[in-house]
Protein backbone atom coordinates (compact mmCIF):
# COMPACT_ATOMS: atom_id res chain seq x y z
CA UNK A 1 0.00 0.00 0.00
CA UNK A 2 2.40 2.76 0.95
CA UNK A 3 4.34 1.69 -2.74
CA UNK A 4 1.38 2.48 -3.82
CA UNK A 5 1.34 6.21 -2.26
CA UNK A 6 4.58 6.77 -3.25
CA UNK A 7 4.05 6.35 -6.91
CA UNK A 8 0.83 7.62 -6.98
CA UNK A 9 2.64 11.15 -6.42
CA UNK A 10 3.96 10.89 -9.55
CA UNK A 11 1.27 10.06 -11.86
CA UNK A 12 -0.04 13.88 -12.35
CA UNK A 13 -3.07 13.81 -10.86
CA UNK A 14 -4.08 15.46 -7.53
CA UNK A 15 -7.73 13.61 -7.04
CA UNK A 16 -6.45 10.32 -7.32
CA UNK A 17 -3.31 11.30 -4.91
CA UNK A 18 -6.39 12.10 -2.59
CA UNK A 19 -8.18 9.12 -3.00
CA UNK A 20 -5.24 6.83 -2.44
CA UNK A 21 -4.30 8.70 0.93
CA UNK A 22 -7.93 7.36 1.69
CA UNK A 23 -6.96 4.51 0.69
CA UNK A 24 -4.03 4.15 2.92
CA UNK A 25 -6.34 5.17 5.91
CA UNK A 26 -8.84 2.37 5.77
CA UNK A 27 -5.99 -0.34 4.95
CA UNK A 28 -4.70 0.94 8.83
CA UNK A 29 -1.60 2.69 7.67
CA UNK A 30 -1.29 5.96 10.09
CA UNK A 31 -0.77 9.24 8.91
CA UNK A 32 2.55 9.21 9.89
CA UNK A 33 3.49 6.68 8.11
CA UNK A 34 1.70 7.86 4.71
CA UNK A 35 3.62 11.10 5.36
CA UNK A 36 7.27 10.12 6.27
CA UNK A 37 7.40 6.38 4.50
CA UNK A 38 4.49 7.59 0.89
CA UNK A 39 4.57 10.96 0.29
CA UNK A 40 7.91 12.39 1.23
CA UNK A 41 9.55 9.52 -0.05
CA UNK A 42 7.51 10.48 -3.14
CA UNK A 43 8.38 13.92 -3.26
CA UNK A 44 12.23 13.13 -2.97
CA UNK A 45 11.58 10.64 -6.63
CA UNK A 46 10.15 13.94 -8.06
CA UNK A 47 13.35 16.01 -7.24
CA UNK A 48 15.48 13.57 -8.25
CA UNK A 49 13.62 12.98 -11.65
CA UNK A 50 13.38 17.03 -11.78
CA UNK A 51 17.19 17.18 -11.07
CA UNK A 52 17.86 15.04 -13.97
CA UNK A 53 16.18 16.40 -16.82
CA UNK A 54 13.24 13.85 -17.04
CA UNK A 55 10.40 15.77 -15.65
CA UNK A 56 9.73 19.21 -16.14
CA UNK A 57 8.10 22.27 -13.95
CA UNK A 58 4.34 21.70 -14.68
CA UNK A 59 4.95 17.70 -13.56
CA UNK A 60 6.78 19.06 -10.05
CA UNK A 61 3.55 21.52 -9.71
CA UNK A 62 0.70 19.17 -10.09
CA UNK A 63 2.81 16.42 -7.94
CA UNK A 64 3.44 19.56 -5.30
CA UNK A 65 -0.34 20.13 -5.32
CA UNK A 66 -1.22 16.28 -4.84
CA UNK A 67 0.84 16.59 -2.17
CA UNK A 68 -0.67 19.71 -0.41
CA UNK A 69 -4.19 18.26 -0.34
CA UNK A 70 -2.98 14.97 0.74
CA UNK A 71 -1.35 16.77 3.72
CA UNK A 72 -4.23 19.09 4.48
CA UNK A 73 -6.04 15.88 5.25
CA UNK A 74 -3.56 14.25 7.37
CA UNK A 75 -1.60 16.65 9.42
CA UNK A 76 -4.77 17.06 11.72
CA UNK A 77 -4.92 13.05 12.20
CA UNK A 78 -1.25 13.30 13.74
CA UNK A 79 -0.55 12.37 17.21
CA UNK A 80 0.77 14.44 19.47
CA UNK A 81 4.61 14.77 18.90
CA UNK A 82 4.73 13.66 15.01
CA UNK A 83 4.06 16.97 13.99
CA UNK A 84 7.30 17.89 14.56
CA UNK A 85 9.26 19.64 11.36
CA UNK A 86 12.69 17.99 10.87
CA UNK A 87 13.54 21.77 11.22
CA UNK A 88 12.78 25.47 10.33
CA UNK A 89 13.74 26.85 7.12
CA UNK A 90 13.15 31.23 5.76
CA UNK A 91 13.28 32.11 1.98
CA UNK A 92 13.29 35.26 0.55
CA UNK A 93 14.03 36.35 -3.09
CA UNK A 94 16.36 39.67 -2.41
CA UNK A 95 15.32 43.18 -3.02
CA UNK A 96 15.15 44.43 -6.43
CA UNK A 97 14.02 41.04 -7.52
CA UNK A 98 10.41 39.77 -7.96
CA UNK A 99 11.65 36.64 -9.61
CA UNK A 100 10.08 33.88 -7.22
CA UNK A 101 9.56 30.35 -9.80
CA UNK A 102 12.94 29.14 -8.58
CA UNK A 103 12.57 30.13 -4.61
CA UNK A 104 8.53 28.79 -4.46
CA UNK A 105 9.71 25.37 -6.05
CA UNK A 106 12.43 25.15 -3.10
CA UNK A 107 9.67 25.86 -0.71
CA UNK A 108 7.07 23.05 -1.89
CA UNK A 109 9.82 20.64 -2.14
CA UNK A 110 10.84 21.29 1.44
CA UNK A 111 7.29 21.30 2.45
CA UNK A 112 6.64 18.19 0.75
CA UNK A 113 10.14 16.61 2.58
CA UNK A 114 8.72 17.90 6.00
CA UNK A 115 10.49 21.40 7.20
CA UNK A 116 8.51 24.05 8.39
CA UNK A 117 8.87 26.54 5.82
CA UNK A 118 8.42 30.72 6.00
CA UNK A 119 8.04 32.09 2.47
CA UNK A 120 8.65 35.84 2.92
CA UNK A 121 8.12 36.44 -0.94
CA UNK A 122 10.02 38.73 -3.52
CA UNK A 123 11.91 42.20 -3.24
CA UNK A 124 12.44 41.60 0.65
CA UNK A 125 14.85 44.08 2.54
CA UNK A 126 17.58 42.58 5.11
CA UNK A 127 15.95 44.19 7.37
CA UNK A 128 12.53 42.00 7.01
CA UNK A 129 15.20 39.27 6.70
CA UNK A 130 16.67 40.00 9.95
CA UNK A 131 12.86 40.62 11.81
CA UNK A 132 11.84 37.49 10.03
CA UNK A 133 14.89 35.39 11.77
CA UNK A 134 14.30 36.87 15.24
CA UNK A 135 10.75 36.04 14.96
CA UNK A 136 11.00 32.38 13.68
CA UNK A 137 14.51 31.18 14.77
CA UNK A 138 14.93 29.57 11.54
CA UNK A 139 18.01 26.63 10.91
CA UNK A 140 18.70 27.63 7.41
CA UNK A 141 17.79 31.11 5.67
CA UNK A 142 17.92 30.98 1.67
CA UNK A 143 18.12 33.62 -0.46
CA UNK A 144 17.32 33.74 -4.10
CA UNK A 145 18.00 35.89 -7.16
CA UNK A 146 17.50 35.94 -11.03
CA UNK A 147 19.69 39.04 -11.64
CA UNK A 148 23.21 39.68 -12.04
CA UNK A 149 22.00 43.35 -10.92
CA UNK A 150 19.98 41.85 -7.88
CA UNK A 151 22.59 39.00 -6.51
CA UNK A 152 24.97 41.40 -5.35
CA UNK A 153 22.25 41.70 -2.51
CA UNK A 154 22.98 38.62 -0.85
CA UNK A 155 26.43 39.79 0.37
CA UNK A 156 24.92 42.96 1.76
CA UNK A 157 22.83 41.04 3.62
CA UNK A 158 24.99 38.91 4.76
CA UNK A 159 27.38 40.99 6.50
CA UNK A 160 23.82 43.21 7.50
CA UNK A 161 23.04 39.86 9.51
CA UNK A 162 26.53 39.55 10.94
CA UNK A 163 26.64 43.27 12.01
CA UNK A 164 23.47 42.62 13.91
CA UNK A 165 24.76 39.61 15.82
CA UNK A 166 22.69 37.27 13.92
CA UNK A 167 24.47 35.74 10.95
CA UNK A 168 26.11 32.96 13.56
CA UNK A 169 22.59 31.57 14.27
CA UNK A 170 21.61 30.34 10.85
CA UNK A 171 22.83 29.02 7.96
CA UNK A 172 22.29 30.63 4.71
CA UNK A 173 22.09 29.47 1.17
CA UNK A 174 22.00 30.99 -1.74
CA UNK A 175 20.63 29.69 -5.33
CA UNK A 176 19.60 31.77 -8.34
CA UNK A 177 19.93 31.22 -12.44
CA UNK A 178 23.23 33.63 -12.52
CA UNK A 179 24.50 32.35 -9.03
CA UNK A 180 27.38 29.58 -9.33
CA UNK A 181 28.61 27.57 -5.95
CA UNK A 182 32.04 29.44 -6.13
CA UNK A 183 30.34 32.98 -6.36
CA UNK A 184 28.14 31.53 -3.40
CA UNK A 185 31.25 31.02 -1.31
CA UNK A 186 33.12 33.53 -2.00
CA UNK A 187 30.17 36.14 -1.19
CA UNK A 188 29.33 34.83 2.14
CA UNK A 189 26.74 32.27 1.71
CA UNK A 190 27.27 28.62 3.72
CA UNK A 191 25.98 26.45 0.79
CA UNK A 192 24.84 27.13 -3.18
CA UNK A 193 22.19 24.81 -4.54
CA UNK A 194 21.75 24.38 -8.34
CA UNK A 195 17.73 23.46 -8.06
CA UNK A 196 14.89 22.97 -5.48
CA UNK A 197 16.11 19.41 -5.35
CA UNK A 198 19.51 19.92 -4.72
CA UNK A 199 18.34 22.45 -2.52
CA UNK A 200 16.24 19.82 0.04
CA UNK A 201 19.69 18.08 0.18
CA UNK A 202 21.42 21.11 1.56
CA UNK A 203 19.27 22.29 4.17
CA UNK A 204 19.02 17.97 4.96
CA UNK A 205 22.84 18.49 5.86
CA UNK A 206 22.70 21.51 7.50
CA UNK A 207 19.74 20.58 9.71
CA UNK A 208 20.38 17.10 10.54
CA UNK B 1 43.32 40.33 -50.80
CA UNK B 2 39.88 39.58 -49.84
CA UNK B 3 36.59 41.57 -50.92
CA UNK B 4 35.35 43.42 -48.03
CA UNK B 5 31.39 42.50 -47.79
CA UNK B 6 28.78 44.93 -47.34
CA UNK B 7 26.72 44.38 -43.99
CA UNK B 8 23.88 43.07 -46.02
CA UNK B 9 26.09 40.74 -48.37
CA UNK B 10 27.76 39.61 -44.67
CA UNK B 11 24.12 38.69 -43.19
CA UNK B 12 23.30 36.97 -46.32
CA UNK B 13 26.23 34.86 -46.39
CA UNK B 14 25.95 33.70 -43.21
CA UNK B 15 22.29 33.48 -43.39
CA UNK B 16 23.05 30.44 -46.31
CA UNK B 17 25.53 28.77 -44.27
CA UNK B 18 28.43 30.61 -46.01
CA UNK B 19 31.64 32.10 -45.04
CA UNK B 20 31.48 35.95 -45.51
CA UNK B 21 34.01 37.98 -45.12
CA UNK B 22 33.95 38.25 -41.43
CA UNK B 23 31.26 36.97 -38.49
CA UNK B 24 28.47 39.73 -38.85
CA UNK B 25 27.84 41.94 -35.07
CA UNK B 26 24.37 42.84 -33.95
CA UNK B 27 23.20 45.00 -31.76
CA UNK B 28 19.87 46.01 -31.51
CA UNK B 29 18.17 42.89 -32.01
CA UNK B 30 14.99 42.09 -29.69
CA UNK B 31 17.45 40.10 -27.98
CA UNK B 32 20.81 41.84 -28.12
CA UNK B 33 19.23 45.28 -27.23
CA UNK B 34 20.45 47.73 -24.39
CA UNK B 35 19.01 48.42 -21.97
CA UNK B 36 18.33 52.17 -21.22
CA UNK B 37 20.75 52.99 -18.78
CA UNK B 38 23.35 51.33 -20.73
CA UNK B 39 22.15 53.66 -23.56
CA UNK B 40 22.68 56.56 -22.06
CA UNK B 41 25.85 55.74 -21.03
CA UNK B 42 26.98 54.88 -24.34
CA UNK B 43 25.71 57.53 -25.57
CA UNK B 44 27.45 60.34 -23.22
CA UNK B 45 30.52 58.13 -24.04
CA UNK B 46 30.16 58.69 -27.88
CA UNK B 47 29.26 62.30 -27.70
CA UNK B 48 26.13 62.03 -29.63
CA UNK B 49 23.80 65.04 -28.97
CA UNK B 50 20.34 65.05 -29.19
CA UNK B 51 17.78 62.85 -28.36
CA UNK B 52 15.75 59.99 -29.74
CA UNK B 53 12.11 59.30 -28.82
CA UNK B 54 11.30 55.91 -27.08
CA UNK B 55 9.65 53.24 -29.30
CA UNK B 56 7.94 51.92 -26.79
CA UNK B 57 7.45 52.07 -22.72
CA UNK B 58 7.17 49.62 -20.26
CA UNK B 59 10.38 47.63 -21.40
CA UNK B 60 13.95 47.64 -20.25
CA UNK B 61 14.87 48.78 -23.48
CA UNK B 62 13.06 51.38 -24.99
CA UNK B 63 14.91 53.41 -27.25
CA UNK B 64 16.70 52.81 -30.56
CA UNK B 65 19.18 54.62 -31.68
CA UNK B 66 21.32 53.55 -34.78
CA UNK B 67 23.61 56.55 -34.33
CA UNK B 68 25.08 54.29 -30.85
CA UNK B 69 25.02 51.09 -32.56
CA UNK B 70 26.86 52.00 -35.34
CA UNK B 71 29.55 53.58 -33.44
CA UNK B 72 29.52 49.96 -31.93
CA UNK B 73 30.05 49.11 -35.05
CA UNK B 74 26.90 46.80 -35.74
CA UNK B 75 25.84 45.09 -39.00
CA UNK B 76 21.83 45.68 -38.56
CA UNK B 77 19.71 47.94 -38.60
CA UNK B 78 16.19 46.73 -37.54
CA UNK B 79 12.34 47.96 -38.39
CA UNK B 80 9.54 47.60 -35.38
CA UNK B 81 6.15 48.27 -34.64
CA UNK B 82 6.05 51.21 -32.18
CA UNK B 83 3.65 51.30 -29.25
CA UNK B 84 -0.58 51.77 -29.94
CA UNK B 85 -0.82 56.00 -29.95
CA UNK B 86 -4.26 55.50 -29.15
CA UNK B 87 -4.09 53.36 -25.89
CA UNK B 88 -4.05 55.04 -22.28
CA UNK B 89 -2.82 52.58 -19.98
CA UNK B 90 -4.41 52.85 -16.85
CA UNK B 91 -2.36 53.00 -13.67
CA UNK B 92 -2.60 51.52 -9.90
CA UNK B 93 -2.70 52.75 -6.63
CA UNK B 94 0.63 50.70 -6.46
CA UNK B 95 2.78 52.81 -9.11
CA UNK B 96 1.33 50.07 -11.80
CA UNK B 97 0.18 50.47 -15.05
CA UNK B 98 -1.88 48.17 -17.34
CA UNK B 99 -0.52 47.29 -20.60
CA UNK B 100 -2.35 46.33 -23.64
CA UNK B 101 -2.42 42.68 -22.77
CA UNK B 102 -4.36 44.09 -19.66
CA UNK B 103 -1.64 42.75 -17.29
CA UNK B 104 -0.30 45.22 -14.39
CA UNK B 105 3.61 46.30 -14.83
CA UNK B 106 5.42 47.56 -11.90
CA UNK B 107 9.18 49.07 -12.50
CA UNK B 108 10.59 46.81 -9.49
CA UNK B 109 14.84 48.09 -9.46
CA UNK B 110 15.63 48.74 -12.89
CA UNK B 111 13.37 46.00 -14.51
CA UNK B 112 9.42 46.28 -15.32
CA UNK B 113 7.78 43.51 -13.99
CA UNK B 114 4.45 41.62 -14.68
CA UNK B 115 2.57 41.62 -11.32
CA UNK B 116 -0.90 40.39 -11.78
CA UNK B 117 -2.52 37.63 -14.25
CA UNK B 118 -6.14 38.86 -15.46
CA UNK B 119 -6.45 35.43 -16.31
CA UNK B 120 -5.79 33.46 -13.77
CA UNK B 121 -9.66 32.31 -12.56
CA UNK B 122 -10.90 32.57 -16.05
CA UNK B 123 -12.82 29.96 -17.35
CA UNK B 124 -12.84 28.70 -21.24
CA UNK B 125 -15.95 31.11 -22.09
CA UNK B 126 -13.73 33.79 -20.38
CA UNK B 127 -11.62 33.58 -23.41
CA UNK B 128 -14.29 34.74 -25.96
CA UNK B 129 -14.96 37.53 -24.27
CA UNK B 130 -11.63 39.08 -22.68
CA UNK B 131 -10.08 42.19 -24.55
CA UNK B 132 -7.40 40.75 -26.15
CA UNK B 133 -4.68 44.11 -28.23
CA UNK B 134 -6.00 45.01 -31.10
CA UNK B 135 -3.03 45.21 -33.26
CA UNK B 136 -4.77 46.81 -36.52
CA UNK B 137 -5.33 49.76 -34.23
CA UNK B 138 -3.42 52.63 -32.70
CA UNK B 139 -1.19 53.67 -35.69
CA UNK B 140 1.57 50.90 -34.82
CA UNK B 141 3.38 51.31 -38.32
CA UNK B 142 3.83 55.27 -38.26
CA UNK B 143 7.22 56.10 -39.80
CA UNK B 144 7.88 52.31 -40.82
CA UNK B 145 7.23 52.89 -44.74
CA UNK B 146 9.87 55.69 -44.24
CA UNK B 147 12.16 54.00 -42.75
CA UNK B 148 12.23 50.81 -44.59
CA UNK B 149 12.20 52.83 -47.81
CA UNK B 150 15.60 54.47 -46.43
CA UNK B 151 17.51 51.58 -45.13
CA UNK B 152 17.00 49.43 -47.63
CA UNK B 153 17.26 51.70 -50.65
CA UNK B 154 19.67 54.21 -49.30
CA UNK B 155 21.96 52.39 -47.59
CA UNK B 156 23.68 48.80 -47.29
CA UNK B 157 22.83 47.75 -43.85
CA UNK B 158 21.08 44.07 -43.22
CA UNK B 159 18.01 44.54 -41.99
CA UNK B 160 15.80 42.85 -39.81
CA UNK B 161 12.54 43.33 -38.00
CA UNK B 162 12.22 43.76 -34.15
CA UNK B 163 9.78 41.58 -32.58
CA UNK B 164 6.39 42.79 -32.41
CA UNK B 165 5.09 41.11 -29.40
CA UNK B 166 6.01 38.10 -26.97
CA UNK B 167 5.09 34.75 -27.55
CA UNK B 168 2.80 31.96 -26.65
CA UNK B 169 4.39 30.62 -23.41
CA UNK B 170 5.62 34.47 -22.24
CA UNK B 171 1.76 35.35 -22.78
CA UNK B 172 0.27 32.76 -21.59
CA UNK B 173 1.87 32.98 -17.59
CA UNK B 174 1.57 36.76 -18.00
CA UNK B 175 -2.04 36.04 -18.28
CA UNK B 176 -2.63 33.29 -16.23
CA UNK B 177 0.26 33.06 -13.93
CA UNK B 178 2.94 31.19 -14.38
CA UNK B 179 2.21 28.04 -11.58
CA UNK B 180 -1.39 28.06 -13.33
CA UNK B 181 -0.62 28.03 -16.69
CA UNK B 182 2.51 25.16 -16.13
CA UNK B 183 -0.53 23.30 -14.63
CA UNK B 184 -2.96 23.91 -17.19
CA UNK B 185 -0.82 21.88 -19.22
CA UNK B 186 -1.53 18.57 -17.27
CA UNK B 187 -5.17 19.63 -15.57
CA UNK B 188 -6.59 21.90 -18.28
CA UNK B 189 -5.74 20.94 -21.59
CA UNK B 190 -8.30 22.25 -23.12
CA UNK B 191 -7.98 25.72 -21.71
CA UNK B 192 -4.67 26.24 -22.75
CA UNK B 193 -5.50 24.95 -26.43
CA UNK B 194 -8.25 27.83 -26.23
CA UNK B 195 -5.52 30.39 -24.78
CA UNK B 196 -2.72 29.47 -27.71
CA UNK B 197 -5.48 29.93 -30.49
CA UNK B 198 -6.26 33.56 -29.03
CA UNK B 199 -2.91 34.48 -28.65
CA UNK B 200 -1.86 33.02 -31.78
CA UNK B 201 -4.58 35.31 -33.55
CA UNK B 202 -3.34 38.71 -31.88
CA UNK B 203 0.28 37.55 -33.43
CA UNK B 204 -1.06 37.00 -36.87
CA UNK B 205 -2.98 40.42 -36.74
CA UNK B 206 0.92 42.28 -35.14
CA UNK B 207 3.04 40.43 -37.57
CA UNK B 208 0.38 41.25 -40.97
CA UNK B 209 0.57 44.77 -39.58
CA UNK B 210 4.76 44.97 -39.51
CA UNK B 211 4.98 42.49 -42.58
CA UNK B 212 2.32 44.37 -45.28
CA UNK B 213 5.00 46.86 -45.28
CA UNK B 214 8.18 46.01 -44.76
CA UNK B 215 8.05 41.90 -45.57
CA UNK B 216 10.17 41.76 -48.45
CA UNK B 217 12.46 43.60 -47.91
CA UNK B 218 13.41 42.13 -44.40
CA UNK B 219 16.56 39.28 -44.00
CA UNK B 220 15.43 38.41 -40.93
CA UNK B 221 12.14 38.16 -39.02
CA UNK B 222 12.17 38.14 -35.53
CA UNK B 223 9.87 36.33 -32.95
CA UNK B 224 10.34 35.85 -29.50
CA UNK B 225 9.35 33.38 -26.71
CA UNK B 226 11.72 32.28 -23.42
CA UNK B 227 10.88 28.61 -23.11
CA UNK B 228 13.88 27.60 -20.84
CA UNK B 229 15.44 28.36 -17.73
CA UNK B 230 18.90 27.91 -16.06
CA UNK B 231 18.95 24.04 -16.24
CA UNK B 232 15.68 22.81 -18.46
CA UNK B 233 13.17 23.75 -20.61
CA UNK B 234 9.85 24.65 -18.67
CA UNK B 235 8.39 22.49 -20.14
CA UNK B 236 8.46 18.53 -21.40
CA UNK B 237 9.32 18.43 -25.62
CA UNK B 238 6.17 16.49 -25.55
CA UNK B 239 4.35 19.26 -23.90
CA UNK B 240 6.11 21.43 -26.40
CA UNK B 241 4.76 19.21 -29.58
CA UNK B 242 1.34 19.38 -28.00
CA UNK B 243 0.88 23.09 -26.66
CA UNK B 244 2.87 25.10 -28.31
CA UNK B 245 4.14 23.69 -31.67
CA UNK B 246 1.01 23.57 -33.80
CA UNK B 247 0.37 27.54 -33.32
CA UNK B 248 4.16 28.15 -33.84
CA UNK B 249 3.74 26.48 -37.20
CA UNK B 250 0.81 28.51 -38.43
CA UNK B 251 2.57 31.50 -36.94
CA UNK B 252 5.90 30.49 -38.93
CA UNK B 253 3.65 29.61 -42.52
CA UNK B 254 2.40 33.06 -42.09
CA UNK B 255 5.47 34.74 -41.56
CA UNK B 256 6.89 33.16 -44.50
CA UNK B 257 3.67 34.10 -47.12
CA UNK B 258 4.17 37.43 -46.11
CA UNK B 259 8.01 37.38 -46.36
CA UNK B 260 9.25 34.41 -48.13
CA UNK B 261 12.95 35.59 -48.48
CA UNK B 262 13.61 36.20 -45.08
CA UNK B 263 14.86 33.42 -42.04
CA UNK B 264 12.58 33.40 -38.95
CA UNK B 265 14.42 34.24 -36.00
CA UNK B 266 13.55 33.29 -32.45
CA UNK B 267 14.86 34.34 -29.32
CA UNK B 268 14.20 32.26 -26.53
CA UNK B 269 16.79 32.25 -23.47
CA UNK B 270 17.96 29.11 -21.22
CA UNK B 271 18.64 25.74 -21.57
CA UNK B 272 16.53 25.33 -24.84
CA UNK B 273 18.54 22.58 -26.40
CA UNK B 274 16.05 19.66 -25.51
CA UNK B 275 13.63 21.95 -27.64
CA UNK B 276 15.55 22.93 -30.73
CA UNK B 277 14.46 19.45 -32.97
CA UNK B 278 11.18 20.71 -32.87
CA UNK B 279 11.75 24.57 -32.84
CA UNK B 280 13.50 23.52 -36.62
CA UNK B 281 10.50 21.23 -37.68
CA UNK B 282 7.91 24.16 -36.67
CA UNK B 283 9.66 26.37 -39.12
CA UNK B 284 12.56 28.61 -36.90
CA UNK B 285 15.89 29.35 -38.82
CA UNK B 286 17.60 31.32 -36.71
CA UNK B 287 17.81 30.67 -32.66
CA UNK B 288 18.75 33.86 -30.01
CA UNK B 289 20.59 34.30 -27.56
CA UNK B 290 22.17 30.96 -27.19
CA UNK B 291 23.09 31.77 -23.61
CA UNK B 292 26.61 29.45 -23.42
CA UNK B 293 26.49 29.22 -19.17
CA UNK B 294 23.11 27.19 -18.92
CA UNK B 295 22.59 23.58 -18.88
CA UNK B 296 23.32 21.70 -21.90
CA UNK B 297 24.06 25.03 -24.13
CA UNK B 298 27.84 23.84 -25.06
CA UNK B 299 28.66 25.73 -27.98
CA UNK B 300 30.61 23.64 -29.86
CA UNK B 301 28.04 20.97 -29.22
CA UNK B 302 25.15 22.79 -30.57
CA UNK B 303 26.95 23.15 -33.89
CA UNK B 304 27.91 20.50 -34.14
CA UNK B 305 24.41 18.57 -33.52
CA UNK B 306 22.13 21.33 -35.36
CA UNK B 307 24.67 23.75 -37.07
CA UNK B 308 23.75 22.50 -40.57
CA UNK B 309 19.56 23.21 -39.55
CA UNK B 310 19.75 26.45 -37.75
CA UNK B 311 22.18 29.81 -37.58
CA UNK B 312 23.41 30.66 -33.90
CA UNK B 313 22.68 34.34 -32.90
CA UNK B 314 23.71 35.73 -30.03
CA UNK B 315 26.34 33.51 -27.90
CA UNK B 316 28.32 35.93 -25.84
CA UNK B 317 27.77 35.66 -21.99
CA UNK B 318 26.17 37.59 -19.99
CA UNK B 319 26.22 36.24 -16.77
CA UNK B 320 29.54 36.01 -15.78
CA UNK B 321 31.91 36.81 -19.13
CA UNK B 322 30.72 40.41 -20.36
CA UNK B 323 30.55 41.89 -17.12
CA UNK B 324 34.35 40.53 -16.40
CA UNK B 325 37.98 41.95 -16.64
CA UNK B 326 39.06 42.93 -20.61
CA UNK B 327 40.55 39.38 -20.44
CA UNK B 328 37.69 37.45 -20.00
CA UNK B 329 35.47 39.33 -22.51
CA UNK B 330 38.22 38.51 -24.99
CA UNK B 331 38.49 34.36 -23.95
CA UNK B 332 34.57 34.53 -24.41
CA UNK B 333 34.62 36.29 -27.91
CA UNK B 334 37.74 33.83 -28.98
CA UNK B 335 35.19 30.96 -27.59
CA UNK B 336 32.19 31.05 -29.37
CA UNK B 337 33.49 32.48 -32.81
CA UNK B 338 35.80 29.03 -32.80
CA UNK B 339 32.95 27.04 -31.65
CA UNK B 340 30.22 28.89 -33.49
CA UNK B 341 31.64 30.47 -36.90
CA UNK B 342 32.99 27.81 -39.26
CA UNK B 343 31.31 27.79 -42.00
CA UNK B 344 28.81 31.09 -41.33
CA UNK B 345 25.89 30.59 -40.12
CA UNK B 346 26.60 32.58 -36.67
CA UNK B 347 25.96 36.10 -35.97
CA UNK B 348 27.59 37.09 -32.84
CA UNK B 349 26.04 39.47 -30.09
CA UNK B 350 25.58 39.86 -26.46
CA UNK B 351 23.51 36.98 -24.98
CA UNK B 352 20.54 39.03 -24.02
CA UNK B 353 19.75 42.42 -23.34
CA UNK B 354 23.01 44.42 -21.86
CA UNK B 355 22.12 45.09 -18.46
CA UNK B 356 23.87 48.11 -16.33
CA UNK B 357 26.60 45.75 -14.32
CA UNK B 358 27.94 45.37 -17.70
CA UNK B 359 30.66 48.26 -18.12
CA UNK B 360 30.08 49.94 -21.64
CA UNK B 361 33.91 49.71 -21.99
CA UNK B 362 33.48 45.87 -22.28
CA UNK B 363 30.73 46.52 -24.52
CA UNK B 364 33.18 48.27 -26.83
CA UNK B 365 35.80 45.99 -26.52
CA UNK B 366 33.78 43.16 -27.65
CA UNK B 367 33.04 44.74 -30.88
CA UNK B 368 36.24 45.68 -31.70
CA UNK B 369 37.43 42.07 -30.85
CA UNK B 370 35.01 40.51 -32.70
CA UNK B 371 35.25 42.64 -35.73
CA UNK B 372 39.42 41.46 -35.00
CA UNK B 373 39.02 37.45 -34.16
CA UNK B 374 35.81 37.08 -36.61
CA UNK B 375 38.11 37.09 -39.87
CA UNK B 376 37.27 34.77 -42.36
CA UNK B 377 39.12 32.23 -43.11
CA UNK B 378 39.47 31.79 -39.44
CA UNK B 379 42.70 31.27 -37.69
CA UNK B 380 41.86 28.61 -35.29
CA UNK B 381 45.16 28.56 -33.57
CA UNK B 382 44.78 32.42 -32.77
CA UNK B 383 41.44 31.45 -31.15
CA UNK B 384 42.28 28.89 -28.75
Amino acid sequence: MINKVIEVLSMNNPELVKSTVEEALEAGLTANQIINEGLVVGMNGIGKRFRAGEIFVPEVLVSAMGMQMALERLKPLLKEGENQAKGKVIFATVQGDIHDIGKNLCCIMLEGAGYDVIDLGTDVSKEVIANAIQEHNPDVVGLSALLTTTMTEMPVIESYLQEVGMRGKIKLVYGGAPITSKWAEDHGADGYSEDAAECVELVAKFVS
Amino acid sequence: MKKVMTPRERVAATLNFEEPDRVPICIGSSGASVNDAVYFQLKEYFQIEGDVEPFRSGHGDNIYDPRVFDKLGGDFRHVFLKSNQDYKAATTEDGGRINEWGVKVIRVGKFNEWMSHPLQYATLEDLDTYAWPKPYEGNRDRDLKADIDYWYKETDFAISTRSPSRGFWDLGIQLRGFDQFAMDMILNKPFVHKMMEKILEVLLAYYDVLLSTVGPYVQIVETQDDLAHQNAPFMSPDAYKEFMMPYRKELNAFIKSKAPQAKIYQHCCGSVRKLIPYMIESGIEVLNPIQPLAKEMDTGKLKRDFGKDIVFFGGIDLQERLAGPPEMVEQEVKERIRDLAPGGGYILSPANVVQPDVPIENLILLCELAREYGQYPLDIEKLK
